[in-house]
């Protein structure tokens, strides 16, 4: 059964349909890369699977239940946490309060202290700096801070909103690193990207969205090969790889 | 000598009521982009409730306008701003209007539009010698109380998970969400934490006035507000310092101008209000406040 299935889903900001009758689904375990052009509908997936923009139609099914209606924080409750474009790394905040607030969701708050050095140790870089301001880390840095922070909710479904972006590319390389590690210990990722150069090293299947709906999807060797990558990004094909 | 030490303090005072206003008005602006104008009423709600308890044991009086005012803000939030929380600014601002006048009107109705004097611990009048210099007793405890109760909420807003929360919300409400932070709650604490800050206000404020009257909590919610502005919206540090600096810039003017100008003080203080807003648009203290953290 699939962990998340998203059926019909249309999002419009006023008359503008930002998404429109957009369908996935995503293996527990699996991989999932949607790649687009600027303004193709990505994030605007990632916020309404997320529950911070209301569907204008479609349905969002989550482990079996639907997400229709549920406050953001109550959908990262159920498991899922988005590592937003941007990073939004609090203001005013130091790293380790930063981090704190990613276990505000976890529903042991027993195990919070743990999860907190387990993190120090798999992000030592954090640990450094726990007691400065998160957003003077370099981006890269930030990135990070952002992954761990949503890690700590302990999430069954991490969905990653362009994570690579503004990094260089030494960044790039620890970000795509850390993917492949949640990968290989099971955590279901949805990775939105702009550029698809990386995705291949940790994407099962890749979307492509054009212009709010799906242009290309499958195997991501099939659509990462596919002569109609090109095409698909400008929004003038639509089909399988 | 002794006049410009009286004036510091009577300068610092005055800044220390404002601050405690515009740090009200600022946690609820920062969390949901919210300007309560209301919070002039949650004041002036408190100033009546010390009216009715005069006579009582003065703790007790005081103690029951904070609860009074924390659950007005309380039931406010549940009532007025919850239905039309993910509303647009304009629509909250309207929204606050409305209860702002709403309760003003139904505090005329009760006890009528006229003052109602009544005498709030005589002895806070009475001036403490240092010295050579006389400092109203009031002045000293207003500066006190605004210490320590800025101290305090500093102190549950870096040290306690909740506080956390709201440093969080009011810089990025919904990444906060994202996180998994409940709307519902960070905004009800912020809410009496508003009011918490008000009922100290009324009570300071109704012993320097001695007086309760229906409008007299908007001057200070116009502060307030403004200091909150000046302060860099969303810096709950800016907006202390904010407050500060109003307070201490409307007594100064009161010293330094002529005394056929100093009708015109306020016209002043708000002509340096808008320098600050076409020099610094983004706030006096936003920089500062950012390296500072409350």
């Amino acid at each position: 059964m699939s962990l998340l299935a998203v059926e019909g889903l249309t999002v419009k900001y006023g008359p503008i349909p930002a998404l429109r009758d957009v369908t996935l689904g995503m293996a527990e375990g699996e991989t999932l890369a949607v790649v687009g052009a600027n303004g193709a509908g990505k994030s605007t997936l990632t916020l309404a699977i997320a529950g911070a923009v209301r569907p204008f139609a479609g349905r969002i099914t989550y482990d079996g239940n639907p997400l229709a209606g549920l406050l953001p924080e109550e959908v990262t409750r159920r498991g899922i946490a988005l590592v937003p474009e941007g990073r939004h790394i609090f203001e005013g905040l130091t790293v380790e309060e930063n981090l704190l607030l990613g276990l505000t969701a976890r529903a042991d708050q027993a195990s919070a202290r743990g999860a907190l050095d387990d993190i120090y140790a798999a992000f030592p870089i954090l640990l450094e700096r726990r007691g400065g301001l998160g957003t003077r880390l370099s981006g890269g840095e930030q990135q990070q801070l952002a992954i761990a922070r949503a890690l700590l909710s302990r999430p069954r479904l991490l969905i990653l909103d362009e994570p690579s972006l503004g990094l260089a590319p030494i960044m790039v390389d620890r970000v795509y690193a850390i993917l492949a590690d949640l990968r290989r210990r099971g955590v279901t990722l949805l990775l939105i990207e702009q550029n698809p150069g990386r995705i291949g090293e940790v994407a099962d299947r890749v979307i492509v969205l054009a212009n709010g709906t799906v242009q290309l999807s499958g195997p991501a060797a099939e659509v990462l090969a596919s002569e109609r990558l090109g095409a698909a990004y400008l929004g003038e094909t639509r089909g399988a790889a | 000598m002794t006049y410009a030490v009286q004036t510091m303090v009577d300068a610092v005072s005055v800044g220390a009521l404002y601050a405690m206003s515009a740090l009200g008005i600022g946690l609820l602006f920062g969390i949901m982009r919210l300007i309560n104008f209301a919070q002039s009423e949650f004041v002036t709600v408190g100033v009546y409730t010390l009216m009715l308890s005069a006579g009582l044991w003065f703790p007790f009086a005081a103690l029951l306008a904070i609860v009074v005012v924390v659950l007005l803000a309380l039931a406010v939030e549940r009532a007025a701003f919850r239905p039309v929380r993910d509303a647009d600014p304009a629509t909250l601002l309207i929204t606050s209007f409305a209860v702002s006048y709403l309760l003003q009107y139904a505090l005329v109705l009760i006890f009528g539009a006229r003052p109602i004097g009544f005498d709030l611990l005589p002895q806070l009048g009475q001036p403490v010698l240092i010295g050579e210099v006389r400092i109203p007793r009031l002045n000293i405890v207003t500066i006190v109380v605004t210490v320590v109760l800025m101290a305090a909420v500093a102190l549950f807003l870096r040290r306690t998970r909740i506080g956390i929360e709201m440093r969080a919300a009011a810089v990025d409400f919904r990444m906060a969400r994202l996180l998994g932070v409940r709307a519902d709650r960070v905004i009800a604490v912020a809410f009496g934490l508003s009011g918490l800050l008000a009922a100290v206000v009324s009570v300071l404020f109704a012993a320097q006035t001695g007086t309760a009257s229906p409008a007299m909590g908007l001057q200070l919610a116009l502060v307030g507000f403004v200091a909150t502005v000046i302060g860099g919206m969303g810096s709950l540090p800016g907006a202390v310092l904010g407050g500060l600096a109003v307070g201490a810039v409307t007594v100064l003017l009161q010293a330094v101008l002529p005394p056929d100008l100093r009708v015109y003080r306020e016209a002043f203080v708000y002509a340096a209000v808008i320098a600050v807003l076409v020099l610094r648009p983004q706030g006096l203290f936003r920089s500062a406040a950012m390296r500072e953290r409350v």
